[in-house]
């Protein structure tokens, strides 16, 4: 038996008929696009879909952070003193929205680059975070080590 | 010569499908510690209701909102992924990053004010 080719696969685009009722409402919803989805030519599906899960992936990342930061304020009240502790969760949860809006623009900026068969944009992202989680290991280190 | 065909159609929809899910559970969790210190907060003050008790609801209800986002997100591009694997409608990421946004507000007055 033959199993049969999805439409997008024969047709290479958005088969709109064949979207489940349900979902109806949220595609109306989400069908304002920015400008940059009518340049260049679509990139490979599975490219788009890498790209996505990147984005997820940095979603997330900051929202491990602010879990995090109102973690330590709610479970480890003894960590350091109360001012000191504040400041540091507030500035957890501050990165992590930082974050959250960082992947937002690298996503898109990542599809225009795909789209216009451009280099992908620098990843200065990973240097950055792998700078902070150290920097936030190294403070958390101290502050174990001073609670004893 | 017909070009060959592509290797892995079911599983890149499927792992990103994942990704999505697990994006979700990440944000319950963030919108769980924003709840227990809603609710510790007013256990403390012993049931009344004052301007800590209030802001922390209100923390609360932002995190509830921005979980509600996510999921609804999640479930629609888990749902429309085998239908439209290409690029996703931007709102939809941008939604994602929002909620993810109003979960830090949200966090950022827990914080302030579960003294």
């Amino acid at each position: 038996m033959k199993l049969k080719e999805p439409v997008w696969r024969r047709e290479g685009q958005i088969p709109q008929t064949t979207i489940p009722n349900g979902t109806r409402v949220m595609t109306k919803l989400l069908q304002r696009e920015p400008a940059w989805r009518r340049e260049g030519q679509r990139p490979d599906y599975r490219f788009s879909l890498a790209n996505e899960r990147t984005f997820l992936a940095w979603i997330r990342t900051a929202l491990a952070i602010l879990a995090g930061a109102i973690g330590i304020d709610q479970l480890a009240p003894q960590i350091a003193p109360t001012p000191v502790r504040i400041t540091l969760c507030i500035a957890f949860a501050v990165i992590g929205a930082l974050l959250a809006l960082e992947a937002y623009r690298r996503w898109s900026l990542q599809e225009q680059a795909m789209r216009n068969n451009r280099e992908l944009p620098h990843a200065w992202l990973l240097v950055t975070m792998a700078i902070i989680v150290a920097a936030a290991a190294a403070v958390l280190a101290v502050l174990i080590l001073l609670a004893q | 010569m017909t070009p060959s065909p592509v290797r892995d159609p079911g599983l890149q929809p499927e792992r990103t499908s994942l990704a999505w899910r697990r994006t979700l559970l990440a944000a319950l969790v963030s919108a769980y510690f924003i709840w227990r210190a809603a609710t510790s907060a007013w256990a403390r003050h012993g049931g009344r209701i004052d301007i800590e008790v209030i802001g922390l609801g209100t923390a609360a209800a932002v995190a509830t909102a921005a979980a509600t986002i996510i999921t609804a997100s999640a479930l629609h591009r888990t749902k429309t992924l085998h239908h439209n694997p290409g690029t996703p409608p931007a709102a939809l990421t941008r939604t994602t990053a929002g909620a993810t946004l109003a979960l830090a507000a949200a966090i950022i007055t827990a914080i302030t004010l579960s003294q």
